[in-house]
Parts: C-alpha cells; sequence; structure tokens
C-alpha cells in the first residue's frame, strides 16, 4: 500500500490512472509529463542500482578486526564484570543485578527480624524497670502513712507489702504486665482496713489471700504460690483462721440430715 | 548453552549483535559483510562521493558498535538502527562542512565540484548516475536521505520513519518532493527529451 505509488509509476499513461489513483500520486505529479519523469528516473534508478558495487577497502576491515580484538582481548580480564554484566541484556535480567537484588531482600529481612527482637527486648525491660520503680514508690507512700499506726497494724500491714513484692516479684519475672494503679488501689484499701480495727484488718489479709490462692491467669503466666504459702504460716500465728474438721469434729453435726 | 556454532549466515542481525558483544570475531565478520557495503554506498550517496571520508564513515561506525554495544536498543531493529546511526554522523558532517565552508570561503570541496563542473559541461556524455549524484548532493539532507533510503537502501516507509525518527506522512512527502525535483533537473535523461 505504501509503496503503490511506485506501482503507478509503472504504467505507461498518466490518463489511464482512475481518479484515486491520481489523488495518490497528487504530490508527485499532475500532468503527463511531470509523470513520465517520475517514471523514468524510478527506472534509471533501477537500473542503476544493480550495477552499483561500492565497498570500502580491506584497510577498513584490518583495522576494525584489530580493533576489536583490542577490546575483547582487555575484555578477558574482567571476564566475570562481563558475565555479571553482559552488555545488550535488559538490565533486570543481569546476572549482577539479579545477585545484587537478592543480597538486599536478604539484608533488608534479617536487618528487619534483628529490629523486631530488639524493640521487644527494649519494651519488656522498660516495662520491667517502670513497674519496679512503680512498686517502689508505692513502698515509700505505704511506709510514710502508716509509720505511727499500732504493732498490729504494722504487722498487717508487713504482710500487704511482702504480698506486693510477690506480685511484683512474679511480674518482673514472666515479663507480665502489671497495673500499678491496682496494686497502689490494693494497698491503699488494705491500709485503711488496718486503721479501722484488728478484726477487720485480719479479714481483709485473709480476703486478700483468698483471692490470691486462686490460680491467676494474666497472658500466658500464673502466679507462683509458692511464696503465698509462706504467708498462710504467718495467718496462723494470727489464730483467726477456721479450724479444720480433724481438730474439732463437732463441726460437721449440723450438717448431716436424718431421715 | 550452544552445542554445535551457530550459522552464523542465517542468524538474525540483532542476534549476532549480542554474539558480537561477548566478543565473538565472525560474529562481527558477518555484520560486516552484511553492513559495510550499503553503509558505505549510503555515505557515498549522501556525502559528495568522498571516498576517503566515507571510508572513516564506516570505519567510525563499527569502530562505536565494537566500542559501545549498549548503545544498540534490542528493541529495535539492528538496520533501522544502524541506519539512524549513520544518518546522525551525516548530519554532524554537514555541520562540520558548513563551518569548513564560512572559515574557508575561497577553497570548495574540491573534487565534488571538479567532477560536477565536468558533469555540466558534458552532460550527454555522462553517466545517469554522475548526474544523480550530482543533484542528490545540491539536495536538502532530509530530502536525500529520505530519497536515498527509499530507492538505494530499499527501506520502506515505515523503516525509513524509525531510521530518521520522523513520522510516515513527513517520509512520504518528504520523498515525493525529492522524486519530483529529481525528476525535474534530470528530464534529460528522459526518452522524450532526447
Amino acid at each position: 500500500m505504501e509503496d503503490k505509488y511506485l506501482e503507478l509509476l509503472k504504467r505507461s499513461n498518466y490518463e489511464d490512472l482512475s481518479q484515486a489513483e491520481k489523488e495518490i500520486l497528487k504530490d508527485l505529479c499532475t500532468n503527463q509529463l511531470e509523470f513520465d519523469s517520475a517514471r523514468y528516473l524510478m527506472i534509471d534508478i533501477a537500473l542503476m542500482d544493480k550495477t552499483m558495487s561500492e565497498a570500502p577497502s580491506k584497510d577498513i576491515k584490518s583495522k576494525l578486526d584489530s580493533e576489536f580484538r583490542q577490546v575483547h582481548t582487555n575484555g578477558e580480564g574482567g571476564g566475570w564484570f562481563r558475565f555479571l554484566f553482559p552488555p545488550l541484556k535488559p538490565f533486570v535480567l543481569r546476572p549482577g543485578i539479579q545477585l545484587a537484588m537478592l543480597f538486599v531482600l536478604f539484608l533488608g529481612s534479617y536487618m528487619m527480624l534483628e529490629f523486631i527482637d530488639f524493640s521487644q527486648q527494649t519494651t519488656s525491660v522498660q516495662l520491667a524497670k517502670e513497674e519496679h520503680k512503680a512498686s517502689e514508690d508505692l513502698k515509700e507512700v505505704l511506709l510514710d502513712s502508716v509509720i505511727n499506726e499500732t504493732p498490729v497494724i504494722e504487722k498487717s500491714l508487713e504482710l500487704d507489702l511482702s504480698l506486693m513484692d510477690a506480685n511484683t516479684k512474679s511480674t518482673a519475672e514472666d515479663g507480665r504486665l502489671f497495673s500499678a494503679s491496682n496494686g497502689n488501689d490494693q494497698l491503699k484499701s488494705n491500709a485503711a482496713s488496718a486503721q479501722g480495727s484488728l478484726v477487720g484488718s485480719s479479714l481483709m489479709s485473709r480476703d486478700d489471700l483468698a483471692f490470691k490462692e486462686e490460680p491467676v491467669l494474666l497472658g500466658e503466666v500464673v502466679l507462683d504460690f509458692e511464696e503465698l504459702s509462706e504467708f498462710d504460716t504467718d495467718l496462723k500465728e494470727t489464730q483467726f483462721l477456721i479450724p479444720t474438721v480433724a481438730e474439732s469434729p463437732d463441726l460437721l453435726e449440723n450438717l448431716f440430715v436424718t431421715f | 548453552m550452544r552445542v554445535f556454532k551457530p550459522q552464523y549466515g542465517k542468524l538474525p542481525d540483532e542476534e549476532l549483535l549480542v554474539l558480537m558483544a561477548k566478543g565473538d570475531q565472525r560474529a562481527f565478520d558477518e555484520v560486516y559483510s552484511r553492513y559495510s557495503q550499503p553503509l558505505f554506498g549510503y555515505f557515498m550517496k549522501l556525502l559528495a562521493r568522498d571516498k576517503e571520508k566515507c571510508e572513516d564513515m564506516v570505519h567510525d561506525l563499527f569502530a562505536k558498535i565494537i566500542r559501545k554495544p549498549d548503545y544498540f536498543d534490542v528493541k529495535r531493529s539492528f538496520r533501522t538502527w544502524v541506519y539512524s546511526v549513520a544518518s546522525n554522523m551525516c548530519k554532524n558532517e554537514y555541520k562540520r562542512m558548513a563551518v569548513r565552508k564560512n572559515v574557508k570561503n575561497d577553497i570548495e570541496p574540491a573534487e565534488f565540484i571538479q567532477s560536477s563542473s565536468d558533469t555540466l559541461k558534458t552532460v550527454h556524455e555522462k553517466s545517469f548516475s554522475d548526474s544523480l549524484y550530482h543533484e542528490l548532493n545540491k539536495m536538502d539532507e532530509k530530502h536525500k536521505s529520505v530519497f536515498v533510503l527509499r530507492h538505494f537502501d530499499g527501506f520502506s516507509m515505515k523503516e525509513i520513519a524509525e531510521a530518521l525518527e520522523i513520522n510516515e506522512g513527513t517520509v512520504k512527502s518528504r520523498l515525493f518532493y525529492a522524486t519530483k525535483s529529481l525528476a525535474g533537473t534530470l528530464k534529460q535523461f528522459n526518452p522524450i527529451y532526447q
């Protein structure tokens, strides 16, 4: 289609061309004379083209050959470089680029994992420190507030403080987040009850222990009750525990129904 | 990996270029045998038939291919690419010649003027080709390159457009202009006028 004008120029008579064909040639010729001139030019060029045999001298080839050898002999030293970055290959398909991308991928993932572990460690250590500091502050506050109370109350407070220590220790060891404010409230209420009466104080302690003796599960951490058993021995000394059935069998008297 | 040596004569230009970039001498020989003559002819037609200069141009062009094979865009056809490089080299040469002409007004491109004056004197004794080259050299470079690529190197309109980085409509209009101009100036070879 694009070379249709050459086909049309092979015709002998301009007037034989259709209107559409003349339209194609309108930029080239508009009458028989111009048509003939173009036609003979094409014929002469076609004839001339066949006889042409121009070629550069052989010196050019020999020069280029030596240049080629020089370039590629020098390239032998950088054989690995040529292997990794061969010319005429799309950028992403060059082995060197692919290896570099792989390295970056591995390095990136390694760094990312390292960063995550590090940050987690830092966070847990910081939390433990903060908890410890808060508990220390609370201890001080509590000691200040009860310093002038009776020995019974002091005893009760000692129990509470040791309880708090147990909680704090277990929390720090297991990496568990324990709310300092909760501990604070509990200790404050215990201190207040200790100030009220001896019975009230002892009952409060028993309530706390009853709560603590239940298995407390926060996250994946179970509280260690070995330390709490020490408080049981302390509590025996207060003589406010309910006697066991073995000690006083008369406790069972009213529990049996007779028919 | 190839077990057998490739048949270089049957390989496409682009594949030969890849082998050549790897240092395959035979691939280079094949590329040279395919393109040295047409490119030399192209330079001869565009550069006033100055043989030495045209040989230098061919040398420079192949040296570029040897030294910087990366310049070739593998997505393109090598044929159109190498002619586009040749065309740009001609443009640069025209600029250089124009500068030289301005500097040395008294000195004309001797060989060409000599041959053209001979042609003008003895128009019937000279061959059609001499007159054609003469007329081509008088022609504007942009029309000349389109005409040469189409009628001497056998490029299609699309290939010319790709090689010269212009659109096909422009190629067509330039080609018709060049044909009309040459047909007008070379009408003495038309049997009607003889």
